[in-house]
């Protein structure tokens, strides 16, 4: 990995700042007319996902992290640990829940999600932008009740819970933002 | 290759400019300021030990060609400012003068910085500073619709932002003060107290600043003279003031220095600053320390980014929306 300068600063950047992996969230120069220049920065810890300001001055020099992406399937989860593989390689990597980061609660078997890696160590998973979910629980709609605004719990077949619209019954298939958690109409 | 254009330039944005232009130029003509133009490439400098310059070579025709490696040519440099050039014009005699004058800084590009861009200064003649910040805020309000300025003196801004007196302490009582823990960055970042001074008010007191008002902070250490006069009642100040548009820089206006030997001992001074920092010195502007012999007459001068006055005439936040063609698309 190479170093990098406060000049070359761009969002999602990755670079080692207290031995840690931080990823540039936001990047202001900032220099008074008649003074020195600084890089005023916003970084995301990328193990802890924790957010950061720091004042460097500009020129100075940083190792870029050594950060890579591998798409992965989902084979299995013994509850503590989340196994993938590698559908390349066939290399698997076990993730524990804490590291899963909540984006365990939308995986199937074989669902292919993007993780990231420092180094050999996996420090992320990020499931796909969508998925299509079944209803395996949520009460009746009550007749009569057709606002388009009013929502109820369902749960999915992954096991989270979502709001969706009083129209969706049990069984039925949604799709869903992993980001936001929120329905996004229902699929068939 | 495909090309696709990547950046529009925006008539709303030139059209508040030209608009903004007028207003000024109407001001100036009330006032009987003469309107001048002078050149933006030349041998002499503006020497500032933060500000880094764009050089450009001069070559006889016929030398600069790709086989003639040794051809270097003659060092020009595009102006930081168009100081030099003004002072001389008032050293032969010229009265009030201004300019809207592209002006470069090398290396500085950021949500508030193009490299390139439009200064307004101007010179008028035993005005003192009040009278000067007067003047600017004049100029200000025709193009930005901010109150009109709260007016402070730097060691009171110091004080109550810090609690402490920034003429009193040194760099490690300044390093030290409670105020600032965990707000500075590592100490290697400061070579001298004013590099200490400078962050604080650029990071630390600016963006508290009434985002409403035209702030002016008055009175700045004498180490940040620049080229300003120092107080003769008290030598640690300096006649130098700064106007903030909310918690955004504007401009610097001094009482001139007009002792010749002064402004050469003060290039000197930073020049040493450059060296220190690892940085090339720069050339002595000559032909301005001749003139200044001429006699530099008692005067005030100011300058202002006018992009930036735009910006918050707009209601705007990157300079890059008020630029026909910014940095990234020209």
């Amino acid at each position: 990995m190479g170093t990098v300068s406060t000049n070359e600063f761009r969002k999602r950047l990755k670079i080692m700042l207290d031995d840690q992996p931080c990823m540039i969230v936001e990047n202001e120069f900032v220099k008074p007319g008649k003074g020195q220049a600084f890089n005023r920065v916003r970084l995301k810890n990328l193990i802890t996902g924790r957010q950061l300001e720091k004042t460097f001055k500009s020129g100075d020099s940083f190792q870029e992290a050594d950060i890579t992406n591998t798409t992965m399937q989902f084979l299995y989860t013994d509850g503590q640990n989340y196994t993938f593989m590698d559908t390349k390689s066939f290399e698997q990597v076990e993730i524990s829940k804490e590291n899963m980061d909540g984006a365990e609660k939308w995986l199937l078997e074989n669902t292919e999600c993007d993780i990231s890696f420092w180094g050999d160590r996996p420090i992320s998973v990020t499931p796909p932008v969508f998925m299509e979910l079944s209803i395996t629980y949520t009460e009746p709609a009550v007749k009569g009740d057709t606002s388009n605004n009013v929502t109820k719990a369902a749960t999915v077949e992954t096991g989270a819970e979502v709001q969706i619209p009083l129209f969706i019954g049990q069984g039925d298939r949604v799709k869903i933002d992993t980001r936001t958690g929120e329905y996004v109409e229902r699929a068939k | 290759m495909s090309l696709i254009p990547a950046h529009r330039p925006d008539p709303e944005a030139a059209a508040f400019r030209a608009i903004s232009l007028r207003k000024v130029r109407a001001y100036f003509d009330s006032q009987r300021v003469l309107e001048v133009d002078t050149p933006a490439l030349s041998r002499g400098i503006s020497l500032d030990c933060h500000i880094d310059v764009f050089s450009a070579a001069f070559h006889p025709l016929g030398y600069a060609r790709a086989d003639r490696s040794d051809a270097a040519g003659r060092a020009y440099y595009l102006q930081t400012s168009p100081e030099p050039h003004m002072k001389r014009l008032l050293c032969h005699g010229f009265p009030d003068i201004y300019q809207i004058a592209k002006a470069f800084r090398n290396g500085e590009h950021g949500e508030k910085h193009n490299p390139e861009f439009t200064m307004l200064e101007w010179y008028r003649l035993g005005f003192s500073l009040d009278r000067m910040m007067d003047d600017v805020e004049a100029v200000c309000t025709l193009i930005a619709g901010l109150r009109p300025s709260r007016r402070r003196a730097y060691t009171e801004v110091f004080q109550t932002a810090l609690g402490a007196d920034p003429l009193a302490l040194d760099l490690d009582g300044i390093l030290a003060l409670p105020s600032l823990r965990d707000r500075l960055p590592s100490r290697g970042a400061f070579a001298t107290k004013t590099d200490a001074l400078d962050f604080i008010m650029a990071h630390l007191i600016e963006p508290g600043f009434d985002p409403d008002v035209f702030t002016f902070v008055h009175g700045f250490p004498a180490e940040q003279a620049a080229q300003a006069q120092v107080y003769t009642e008290d030598p640690r100040l300096a006649h130098r003031f700064e106007v903030y548009g909310g918690g955004m820089e504007l401009g610097n206006g001094y009482l001139e220095l007009t002792d010749a030997k002064e402004y050469e001992r003060r290039f000197e001074e930073e020049n040493a600053k450059r060296r220190l920092r690892g940085k090339p010195e720069l050339p002595k502007d000559l032909d301005l320390l001749a003139d200044l012999r001429l006699g530099l007459p008692p005067c005030a001068g100011v300058a202002v980014g006018l992009d930036r006055l735009l910006l918050l005439g707009m209601g705007r936040k990157d300079i890059a929306s008020v630029l026909a063609f910014p940095w990234n698309a020209c």
